[in-house]
């Protein structure tokens, strides 16, 4: 599913933020205006898209986020939006009143939260007021970031404000040139066993994980891999592929961690599956140098049968990043936009 | 209805309307609070074409009624108002047989002819200021012309798409009634005026519409029909402009140093003809077709 930047402004400053490199490259009050918010309706309209993610920064922190639901509602798009669940009391009660009437088919929240043992009180304290008034509406976004994650509060949320039973497990990506926390490919088996620590108490709790792009299929044994197919109900994704992003400023990219890798602008396309043919073959470049974030990915079957794409690419332009043939052209990718 | 007739442009008279039979009748007012009983009564014995109501407010300000939804409605408002009370407007805004205009006032308002279309709903914009935002303008007619996607009309750009001829000049003046080839108006005395304006000033070509068979032959009548002819004797900048045809000098008071109506009503001609072009190329794919079989 395709994501739609409203603004740039977000209200937290997570470790492992991998959209840091876009961030720092926009001005703060980028906002979306209602023309490109149009014109990119009607694109996805047009490309047989009824649905996208919203993301900021922080969407709620967009002037007219509420108004864009509604229009959205009347265009009969399925939304969903990527959020902190941080807005002002305004805000919140703004959003209980308008959205009401929403059904969950036509609008989902991904509350991407962070281990409250390291979130501040206030923060912690909106985002519980959150989950409490939008729960039937809401799954729970995790980013890995450390080998060690803490999972056990995710399952309270869950069963605390009946949030939908499904967890979307995202790896932390690095963003090439900028330091960010994640885990190297080194440190990935060992998150891996974390996270397989988990599954009985998933299970108990009748909750599914879901990956998000990138994750590396090789992390886990086969023992673990048929723990997880249980888990996941067969809905297993080992793949990366171009997400496709659009910026306030109708620029287009693939992900937030290669925000800055071949960017373009969405008028340079007739639809949407045009942009995501453009990064698949730009990736599929990329791979040829690299295939996988693993030296056993060069011969690797299952990346060969499709079944893992070898970890996340940003991995693979972070390789090749810092040789200075490769940064100059990195550079000269940037500038050409 | 009498036929090959103009359409009559009043505000609601009863004894006036008494008096006509089988005309197609504009009702113009200000008043939201006699729309149905305009309707029944005007359709006694001639046929509602619309109501036009000239609002000085905002759209979402106006409370619609159930019972509008099988009246032909144009509004006149200064803008949408509110977004947010605009979408809670929705529900009952496509049921209704309305035609929303917004003015060139303010910037927003172009944006909001597109939100509306973009929703099914009629729009148009009216040339309230001679200030006019030629980007704003620009960006509208792309998206009227251009955009990837179904959506309701927008005027006058739907009208010129609709009606243009390459070998022959188009009035887009007919979308706000003031073409008197198309539309006369009419006081509660039912005298008439050729236009909007002259019904204001108390300008009268004929006393009733008795004598409607005499206007071809009326001096103002041909007068105002042929007022485009002093572009070309005054030999103004529009008599030069490439797209003349579609536009008739309309924005004669707005001209600039960069001539930007100029360049916007020349787009606005290509768009037309890349319009017809596509229109063109489909019929005759479709003709090869049916050859084939």
């Amino acid at each position: 599913m395709a994501n739609i930047l409203l603004t740039q402004k977000c209200v937290r400053s997570c470790p492992y933020c991998f959209a840091k490199q876009h961030m720092s490259d926009s001005a703060p009050d980028d906002t979306l205006s209602w023309e490109n918010l149009l014109y990119i309706v009607d694109f996805f309209d047009a490309s047989n898209e009824k649905h996208f993610s919203l993301l900021g920064g922080e969407p709620f922190l967009h002037p007219n986020f509420l108004d864009i639901l509604l229009y959205l509602r009347e265009r009969k798009f399925r939304t969903n939006v990527f959020t902190s669940g941080v807005m002002s009391n305004k805000m919140f009660d703004e959003a209980i009143r308008e959205l009401q009437h929403f059904t969950p088919m036509q609008l989902s929240f991904v509350v991407n939260v962070n281990d409250p043992k390291k979130t501040p009180f206030s923060e912690l304290e909106t985002v519980r007021r959150f989950l409490k008034a939008f729960g039937h509406f809401t799954s729970l976004s995790f980013n890995v970031y450390r080998k060690d994650a803490d999972m056990d509060f995710l399952i309270q949320y869950i069963n605390e404000f009946g949030l939908k039973r499904h967890i979307r497990l995202g790896l932390a990506h690095p963003i090439p040139g900028l330091k960010n926390t994640h885990i190297p490919p080194s440190g990935l088996r060992e998150m891996a066993q974390n996270l397989i620590s988990h599954i009985p108490q998933l299970n108990a709790n009748h909750i599914s994980l879901g990956f998000d792009c990138g994750m590396p299929m090789c992390i886990f044994t086969d023992q673990e891999m048929g723990q997880l197919y249980k888990n996941a109900k067969g809905q297993l994704k080992f793949t990366c592929g171009p997400a496709v992003d659009v910026g306030p400023d109708m620029s287009v990219w693939t992900c937030f961690p290669l925000s800055n890798y071949k960017k373009t602008s969405i008028y340079d396309f007739d639809n949407v599956h045009e942009i995501r043919k453009y990064y698949q073959q730009i990736m599929a470049e990329g791979r040829k140098e690299i295939a996988g974030i693993f030296e056993q990915c060069d011969d690797c079957e299952h990346l060969k049968n499709n079944l893992c794409s070898g970890g996340c690419f940003a991995h693979i332009v972070s390789k090749f990043y810092n040789e200075p043939e490769n940064i100059r052209k990195f550079k000269e990718v940037k500038n050409e936009k | 209805m009498k036929n090959n007739r103009q359409t009559l442009v009043t505000r609601f008279e009863e004894k006036l309307i008494a008096k006509l039979e089988n005309e197609n009748i504009i009702i113009t007012t200000d008043n939201f609070n006699f729309i149905n009983k305009y309707y029944d009564v005007v359709n006694k014995q001639n046929k509602l074409n619309n109501i036009t109501v000239y609002y000085d407010g905002a759209l979402t300000s106006i409370r619609f009624l159930e019972t509008w939804k099988h009246i032909p409605l144009v509004l006149y408002v200064n803008s949408i108002g509110s977004h947010r009370m605009f979408f809670h407007l929705m529900p009952i805004l496509r049921q209704m047989n309305v035609r929303i205009f917004l003015s060139n006032q303010t910037p927003q308002n172009f944006v909001d002819l597109q939100i509306m279309a973009s929703l099914g709903i009629c729009s148009g914009i009216y040339f309230s200021t001679t200030k006019m935002d030629w980007n704003k303008f620009a960006d509208l007619q792309t998206y009227a012309i251009y955009s990837k996607n179904k959506h309701a009309a927008v005027e006058p750009f739907n009208f010129i798409l609709s009606n243009y001829k390459r070998e022959s000049r188009l009035d887009f003046n007919t979308v706000y009634y003031n073409d008197p080839q198309k539309f006369l108006h009419l006081n509660a005395e039912g005298q008439i005026a050729l236009n909007a304006d002259d019904l204001k000033a108390g300008k009268f070509v004929l006393e009733n519409i008795s004598l409607i068979d005499s206007l071809p032959d009326n001096q103002d009548y041909i007068k105002e029909t042929t007022k485009w002819q002093q572009h070309f004797l005054d030999k103004t900048h529009c008599a030069e402009c490439l797209a003349w045809r579609i536009c008739l000098g309309k924005f004669v008071e707005t001209i600039d140093d960069q001539k930007s109506c100029a360049n916007t009503m020349t787009e606005l001609l290509d768009g037309v003809e890349h319009h017809q072009q596509r229109l063109q190329n489909q019929q005759n794919n479709q003709n090869q077709q049916k050859n084939r079989r």
